[in-house]
């Protein structure tokens, strides 16, 4: 479904991330994991056409992104939650789900997603009148996610969605993803944690100073190295992952 | 009674005027970053489009002028801001400043420098009482057409699709746009609802100094960035109460300076402005700090 080749990203003349290649694909999870720095953050920002990129290609379902607008991106069906949430906090709960009414042409299908959505996460429409800057950390997030699927994306890019929330609570969170998943929901998912993606994806791909060091299907990969991986340590062969 | 009764609705008025500058301004400054100085020469184009229009049906004056801004804020929109969009403030600032001087200028060679009297709205100046009050009808329209614009911006930013995604825009432009809102429609809505501001203020220009002069929107343009300062910049209900704050303090200088000091009554504005700011550098209602631009 997604094709990203050769990726390179730079930010002024730093090189931030370098000839990364990446594949998901249909109904998928996929998990991006590496250090703070590693350039996952940076390579998500330029799957959805907020960062330029230097060299490479982004593709789709065979559309190429690389050059597209975010909103043309959106259209596309790429749609990303940032980490930090980004929500808009003096808009209502309702008013930030209807945003994404936009980029969809039939407002009948768009109600029936929302209804759905709804289902999925059942606190938005009990404070769907509440501001969305009220709304607890865990409860921001699966709006952040509620939001962005009501794009109608065919692939959903989340930056870290466990970041600052309470265990229980990013448990709660990863269980309605399997479900999205057991949907057909198609994700791209950066993690730091190694266990949780080991737990979560069905590939990953291990970033580290902007390279992708280590990838495969989770099962294939041992927890040892991963850690090699991820903290950059010499294999018991001599050579640094 | 009666005298103070007049005075606070002068101010009104005049803190009226303001608000609707400060909100044109603060519209665009929310989403793009940009302080848009060629605010005041919308004011003064749609001034000239009432002179060359004056002595025909009001509704033909009224819908030509809002129609020319209108369609002047877009034109800025598309070939000056644009191109630089997502610029530093600084580069946008001084495309702005060199817009103003552009207009300004175009004018002053069609039409000259010297003011040129207009014929338009004089039935407003005459007063009326009330209750033993006197006052003019045109703060009575000034306050009407002020109250009318603001519920309509209101209601337009709250209850339609457009309005959300100004909002979100104004909050979070790159994450409205990672919603798939397109930014060109959000800028273009933002500068055409400005546009529509400035028009009405060009009518409450005209009728209040009953002639036209190609610098005419200076001085109403920096009083409006002062409401917006001192509202709090990107925060369009701080930018109406900077406005009507604005109005009030500039009448209530000049009922209680002494005569030889009114003369000096902005000074004396520009000194409590300053005082203002040292006690609240974020203005009166603090809108979010811009961390990028777009």
């Amino acid at each position: 479904m997604l094709d990203v080749c050769d990726l390179s990203i730079d930010y002024g003349p730093l090189r931030a991330v370098r000839e990364v290649t990446i594949h998901v694909l249909a109904s998928e999870i996929v998990c991006l994991v590496g250090p703070n720095g590693a350039g996952k953050s940076t390579t998500t920002l330029a799957l959805a056409g907020v960062l330029p990129i230097t060299s490479g290609y982004v593709e789709l379902e065979g559309t190429r992104l690389s050059g597209l607008s975010p909103e043309e991106i959106v259209q596309r069906g790429l749609s990303l939650v940032p980490e930090g949430r980004h929500i808009f906090s003096d808009l209502t709960v309702r008013e930030n789900l209807s945003l994404a009414a936009g980029v969809r042409g039939d407002s009948k299908a768009f109600g029936r997603d929302l209804e759905h959505i709804c289902k999925v996460f059942p606190f938005l429409e009990e404070r769907r009148n509440q501001r969305g800057g009220t709304l607890s950390g865990g409860e921001q997030q699966q709006l952040a996610i509620a939001r962005a699927l009501l794009t109608s994306p065919r692939l959903l890019v989340m930056d870290e969605p466990a970041l600052g929330l309470a265990p229980v609570v990013v448990q709660q969170l990863y269980k309605v993803l399997l479900d999205l998943r057991r949907e057909g929901v198609t994700m791209l998912i950066v993690e730091q944690s190694m266990e949780r993606a080991m737990q979560v994806a069905d590939r990953l791909y291990v970033m580290r100073s902007g390279r992708v060091v280590l990838s495969g299907r989770s099962e294939e990969i041992s927890a040892s190295d991963m850690k090699r991986a991820y903290f950059g340590v010499k294999s018991e062969r001599g050579d640094i992952q | 009674m009666s005298p103070i009764i007049q005075h606070l609705f002068d101010a009104a008025s005049l803190g009226g005027i303001y608000a609707l500058a400060a909100l044109g301004i603060g519209l665009i400054f929310g989403i793009m970053g940009l302080i848009n100085f060629a605010h005041g020469d919308f004011f003064m184009i749609g001034a000239y489009v009432i002179f060359l229009m004056s002595g025909r049906p009001v509704l033909v004056v009224t819908a030509t002028t809002i129609v020319v801004v209108i369609l002047l804020a877009l034109a800025t929109d598309r070939f000056v801001f644009r191109p630089i969009r997502g610029a530093e403030g600084a580069i946008l600032l001084t495309a702005s400043f060199g817009l103003s001087y552009l207009l300004e200028n175009i004018v002053f060679m069609i039409f000259g420098g010297r003011p040129k009297a207009v014929d338009f709205g004089h039935g407003l100046v005459e007063s009326v009482t009330i209750g033993g009050v006197r006052i003019s009808q045109l703060d009575i329209f000034t306050i009407a057409m002020t109250a009318v614009l603001l519920i309509g911006l209101t209601l337009f930013l709250r209850k339609t699709r457009y309005g959300t995604e100004m909002r979100a825009a104004a909050s979070d432009f790159r994450m409205a746009r990672l919603l798939g809102i397109r930014a060109n429609r959000v800028v273009a809505t933002a500068f055409a609802l400005s546009g529509a501001l400035a028009a009405a203020v060009s009518f409450l220009l005209v009728v209040r100094a009953g002639a036209v002069s190609p610098h005419m929107g200076l001085m109403p343009v920096l009083f409006a960035f002062l409401a917006t300062i001192i509202g709090g910049m990107g925060n369009l209900p701080g930018a109406a109460l900077g406005g009507f704050i604005l109005g009030f303090v500039s009448v209530g200088l000049q009922v209680v300076l002494p005569p030889d000091l009114v003369q000096y009554r902005d000074a004396f504005l520009f000194a409590l402005v300053t005082i203002s700011l040292a006690l609240f550098p974020g203005g009166l209602m603090p809108g979010r700090q811009r961390g990028e631009r777009i």
